[in-house]
């Protein structure tokens, strides 16, 4: 039991400690679930943006060859090649940027890949040995041979970017979760802050305020009817230290002249 | 009634669980600061912080009523449950707000029913804290406090009073600050040796330590989602059944066999009774089990029904197989071991077993004095007739108890629980065993229980824990005056 000024700051300081805890753990929160956030938003576009790359330069790919097997010009042959090179490049960065479970998914991406680059590459060897030898048959062999493997392709690579958008789905069903979570301990913090503000009023009412108008009500008893100045004094603070002085007061009026 | 002198003691209370909970911290830390530590160090200094504010204002008072030490034991046992749900809600998972009430609830009076499906998701740090709530539950937390915590001094005798069953201060004579020491020694040498023993049959120190403390609390929470069943060790089992038998006994009676007094185990009426209802329901669960080939063999079927008897009637609740799979015969056995329980004086809940001995006894009498008007006949325990008080007393509550579990299942009905469900709900949490049957068996968990069942459930916790009348005066305004 201490004193009323070292009682009260307690009591203060315990509502500023409160009040500051569930501020910390706020902040603390909010900047992890800004995080999360931030990580779930950084996977989806890196996603998105490796998928358009592949895309892109399988579009590449596939316009190159439309002009080769119509115009039979080496230089959309070079262009071919280049833009299948560029492919598997995307393909390659693609595969390092997605997590372990998603690795299977390039699997067939990249089976795919190596059949076309062998049609390809048989296709542009066999042309540019034999040039007008044989006949090139370039709109059946696009149809037969490339454009399968280029929907295969495609489908794929739209496959792999569905299940990497879809895989974020629990971790933001996590998040939409764990925002619920996150407001617990700030939740609880102010319950236990409502209670110790309730306490705190409790403790200063009946200890310093009750003895107070106590103390006013028998003082005026005394002076208009002279009745006993008698309080019961539970604490041993200042309200007792009062108590006992206005009582030696009261009984020992002599002594005060 | 002073309400500060009230708050005071509620509050030393809570230091003595802002201690287990930083004692839950420190394993999560240990456990590579696993993701209960946040949650429980949180928790702990708020509850330390709740605990401190009234010590700093109230000043000591030795000398507290009745009444107000009625409300101190009430009142620490409904804000210990409430205290006890921030690590849950804290941490998350499968912990809603009711659902957090509910397991805190169920730990605190040793009940042991859950609402988690998976068990075994819970980090160490939160499966000790769930341990620890049954273990300070298991004698009492306003008793428990009183051994630990010194400042408590004079008001013990009251307090310890209050706190015990009324049935359980007959079998002790010795004064209340012995009492209360004698209880904790017992508590803790039992939950010692039963961790030591489950460790050498093959257990990791931590499960041996967790089931120990949930089978000496009489609680039944599990640290695997197949409770016992999991280890499938009839050596486990054999030192369980010895652990929840004898934590079902009056612990006076322990302490008196170990210091080799006379009102010891085996001359003590009601144990002896206990023990013989445990053997004779075993045997007739075994011979029906057995029967009825739902396991190969009589011993098989020894095996099981001795360790569910035994966990039910010691109001534990661990499970080693499913019940709801066994005869009507060995279920109603179950049923019957979950309302009558354990000796009054030990960690269990329940009506007692002394109740159903003089219960017996007086109904007996009853025939005797009808065969012969004029003779007077007394209900004598132990040889010493007890007081018409005492009788009046375990009547009413023998009826109390029962009306509470058909106004529990009419509830419970009322809100959608099939009639098995509802009915054995309320008696295992009645009877704080833990366990029932239909949708709430042994190897099934209260998760999908509407919340207003789940709210009623835990009030029948109390009640039970409670003993009924401790927990009911408390709305009575009038007592307050």
């Amino acid at each position: 039991m201490t004193g009323i000024r070292k009682r009260v700051t307690i009591g203060f300081l315990s509502i500023v400690a409160l009040l500051f805890f569930s501020g910390l753990v706020s902040l603390f929160e909010l900047s992890h679930m800004s995080n999360d956030i931030e990580a779930i938003l950084d996977s989806s576009r890196k996603s998105i943006e490796m998928s358009k790359n592949m895309l892109d330069a399988i579009q590449n790919n596939e316009r190159s060859v439309t002009y080769y097997t119509v115009l039979r010009d080496s230089l959309y042959a070079d262009s071919c090649r280049t833009s299948l090179a560029d492919f598997d490049v995307r393909l390659r960065q693609a595969r390092s940027n997605v997590s372990a479970e998603a690795q299977p998914r390039f699997d067939s991406l990249d089976l795919y890949t190596a059949r076309l680059n062998e049609t390809l590459s048989a296709i542009l060897d066999n042309n540019a040995a034999q040039s007008t030898a044989v006949p090139f048959d370039g709109r059946r062999w696009y149809n037969t041979e490339y454009a399968p493997l280029y929907d295969r392709i495609t489908d794929e690579i739209t496959n792999v970017m569905g299940h990497v958008q879809s895989s974020l789905n629990p971790r933001a069903e996590r998040l939409s979760r764990n925002a619920y979570r996150s407001v617990t301990p700030v939740f609880i913090s102010l319950v236990v802050m409502i209670v110790i503000l309730l306490l705190f009023y409790y403790f200063v009412m009946i200890y310093t305020v009750k003895p107070i108008i106590e103390m006013n009500r028998r003082l005026g008893d005394y002076i208009r009817y002279k009745l006993p100045f008698d309080i019961k004094a539970e604490c041993q603070d200042e309200m007792r230290e009062l108590k006992e002085k206005i009582e030696s007061m009261v009984n020992n009026p002599s002594k005060m002249k | 009634m002073r309400f500060n002198v009230v708050i005071r003691y509620i509050g030393m209370i809570l230091l003595l669980l802002a201690a287990f909970m930083l004692l839950s911290a420190g394993i999560s830390y240990l456990n590579n600061v696993d993701t209960a530590y946040f949650p429980l160090l949180m928790s702990s200094l708020l509850t330390l912080l709740m605990g401190c504010f009234p010590l700093i204002f109230v000043p000591r008072s030795d000398h507290i009523s009745n009444k107000e030490s009625y409300c101190i034991v009430v009142g620490a046992w409904i804000v210990s449950s409430i205290v006890g749900t921030f690590p849950y809600l804290m941490w998350g998972g499968e912990f809603s707000i009711i659902n957090a009430w509910f397991e805190s609830v169920s730990g605190f009076t040793t009940t042991g029913a859950s609402i988690l499906n998976n068990v075994e998701e819970l980090p160490q740090g939160m499966q000790f804290w769930r341990m620890s709530t049954c273990w300070m539950g298991g004698i009492g937390v306003v008793m428990f406090a009183l051994v630990i915590l010194p400042a408590i001094g004079k008001s013990k005798m009251i307090l310890s009073n209050v706190e015990l069953s009324s049935m359980a201060k007959s079998n002790f004579h010795y004064r209340s600050q012995t009492v209360v020491r004698i209880v904790l020694a017992v508590y803790v040498g039992l939950t010692a040796i039963t961790t030591l023993a489950l460790k050498i049959a093959g257990m990791r120190w931590f499960d041996a330590v967790a089931h120990a403390m949930s089978a000496c609390s009489t609680c039944g929470f599990s640290t695997k989602n197949l409770s016992m069943a999991f280890f499938d060790s009839p050596a486990m089992e054999i030192i369980l059944i010895v652990a929840m038998a004898l934590a079902g006994v009056h612990f006076g009676v322990i302490y008196a066999t170990i210091c080799g007094r006379p009102n010891n185990l085996f001359r003590s009426e009601i144990t002896r009774f206990y023990f013989a209802v445990i053997a004779i329901a075993s045997i007739a669960a075994a011979i029906s089990l057995c029967v009825e080939k739902v396991y190969p063999s009589f011993l098989t079927s020894l095996r099981y029904a001795a360790f569910h008897v035994v966990s039910y009637i010691s109001t534990t609740g661990l499970a080693t197989d499913d019940c709801n799979t066994w005869t009507a015969f060995s279920i109603m056995i179950l049923i019957f071991c979950s309302i009558v329980c354990a000796c009054a004086g030990s960690t269990a809940g329940g009506m007692k077993m002394d109740r159903l001995v003089l219960a017996i006894k007086m109904i007996r009498n009853r025939l005797r004095s009808q065969q012969h008007p004029n003779a007077i006949f007394r209900t004598k325990v132990d040889g010493l007739p007890q007081d018409r008080d005492m009788l009046n007393s375990v009547m009413v509550f023998a009826v109390a108890y029962m009306m509470i579990i058909v106004i529990g299942t009419l509830i419970n009905t009322m809100l959608g629980c099939d009639l098995m469900t509802g009915f054995s709900a309320c008696v295992a949490c009645m009877g704080n065993v833990g366990p029932g049957f239909g949708d709430v068996g042994s190897m099934d968990n209260f998760s999908m229980m509407s919340n207003g069942v789940k709210i009623n459930l835990t009030l029948l916790m109390l009640l039970g824990r409670l003993e009924i009348f401790g927990l009911i005066q408390l709305f009575f305004i009038r007592w307050w005056r």
